[in-house]
């Protein structure tokens, strides 16, 4: 058998077959048939992996998801550098820290180091305030899902309305800030930030009141030093 | 409002004719469906957010297999580092399995069949990443090496290579080879 009758055989062969006779005899001594052999094979096998087909409520939810969560320009462009993280031993230490506008040396920063849903208060001045939120990663994702659930009489400012929002983001290894411009219409209100990455999530709820409710706030510590697992 | 249930129309008509070939490609990439759909999800995320920058492509295809073989890539490393080698994927090949559409073989063949499934998943997944990429576009799905260069943005030099490799490895591992190892020499 020459190497053109070898391929030929090779393309007969029924699947599973191994070759027999003068075929088994040429690739014996034929290297590269003996190729050839093997590239067909893979080829077949690699064919034969069956793949599910996909559900088509999920395809529909994705969808949905897709363009609900993923929170176009107007916020991320102030500066959402979204870290939402971790993975299953997240270990974050989230900062909850208020910014007082004409007042850089009164700024008052509370430090939430958690592992379980923490509570950081802080108090606003003024009825539109930056709030911040700095959160540790200890590694980088690609992915990580942040949610925001705001109680109480609390707005984002550009978001009106809205009670929830939520989308996915990149967050870099240290330290990740979260600027929410909260408007406060009431006393009091309450903001629940989550991320989420793979099977692991993390929570933090801030509560704000104004001022007068809360009275001063503890004095700057820094830097968040993050923790390690 | 308007202007966003418009931007929300344009993204799902564009993307909704590929995203049952997405989905194929993420399950051959990731080897189970739990798997596969994440990686749809974050592919969806991802495509939403850069829409501006391929919605007027012509055919939008391979920029939407370029994120999604980058994206799967980013996330295997990530898994990796955070809980060891793809202990979920391995746990959820079973279940993958079963979900699959079987025209009710025997039992008997069923059995068979499904081992031949695990083997090749198996082999698959002991590809790195970027071998599994190649080998799913190249092998799996027909693309030439140049498309291939392409979507992965790896010169074809290197392909080339890698190709030659995954392919010994592969063969190794599902037994591909004509004659035992001691039988050849002979
Ligand atoms: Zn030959």
């Amino acid at each position: 058998m020459n190497c053109i009758e070898a391929r030929q055989a090779i393309g007969h062969l029924d699947s599973g077959v191994r070759p027999e006779g003068p075929l088994a005899k040429h690739l014996g001594q034929c290297e590269l048939c003996r190729q050839h052999y093997g590239d067909a094979m893979l080829l077949e096998t690699l064919g034969s992996l069956k793949v599910p087909e996909p559900s088509p409520q999920f395809l529909e939810r994705a969808l949905q998801r897709a363009s609900e969560e993923a929170v176009p320009s107007p916020v991320r462009s102030t500066k959402w550098r979204i870290p939402a993280s971790l993975a299953a031993s997240f270990l974050i230490a989230a900062a909850a820290m208020l910014i007082w506008d004409q007042m850089p040396e009164e700024q008052a920063v509370e430090i939430v180091e958690q592992r379980a849903p923490a509570e950081q208060v802080v108090a606003l001045e003024a009825h539109r305030q930056e709030v911040r939120i700095v959160i540790h990663s200890s590694d980088e994702h690609a992915a990580a899902e942040v949610s925001i659930e705001l109680a109480g009489n609390l707005e984002l400012e550009g978001y009106a309305g809205q009670q929830r929002l939520a989308w996915t983001t990149s967050l870099k290894q240290g330290a990740n800030l979260l600027v929410l411009p909260v408007v406060l219409h009431n006393e009091r209100g309450e903001i629940r930030v989550r991320s989420q990455f793979g099977q692991g999530s993390h929570e933090v709820n801030v509560q704000v009141a104004r001022k007068s409710q809360a009275g001063r706030t503890a004095p700057l510590v820094e830097p968040f030093a993050p923790i390690n697992a | 409002m308007d202007a966003d249930f418009e931007l929300k129309t344009a993204f799902e008509r564009s993307t909704r004719p590929h995203l049952t070939t997405l989905y194929h490609s993420a399950y051959r990439l990731t080897g189970s469906s739990a798997d596969a759909e994440d990686l749809l999800q974050e592919l969806l995320f991802k495509l939403f957010r850069q829409f501006d920058q391929w919605r007027d492509l012509d055919n939008p295809k391979p920029w939407m297999q370029r994120v999604l073989y980058n994206l799967h890539v980013d996330l295997y490393r990530k898994r990796r580092r955070t809980h060891g080698v793809n202990e979920r994927t391995l746990d959820s090949d079973a279940q993958a399995i079963d979900e699959m559409a079987n025209p009710e073989p025997s039992p008997a063949v069923k059995a068979e069949g499904d081992q031949q499934q695990l083997r090749i998943l198996e082999a698959l997944q002991a590809l790195g990443p970027e071998q599994r990429a190649l080998v799913t576009l190249h092998l799996i799905e027909g693309h030439t090496l140049e498309e291939v260069s392409a979507i992965l943005d790896v010169p074809l030099g290197t392909l080339k290579s890698r190709l030659h490799r995954c392919k010994a490895q592969l063969k190794r591992t599902l037994q591909l080879e004509p004659f035992p190892e001691n039988v050849r020499l002979a």
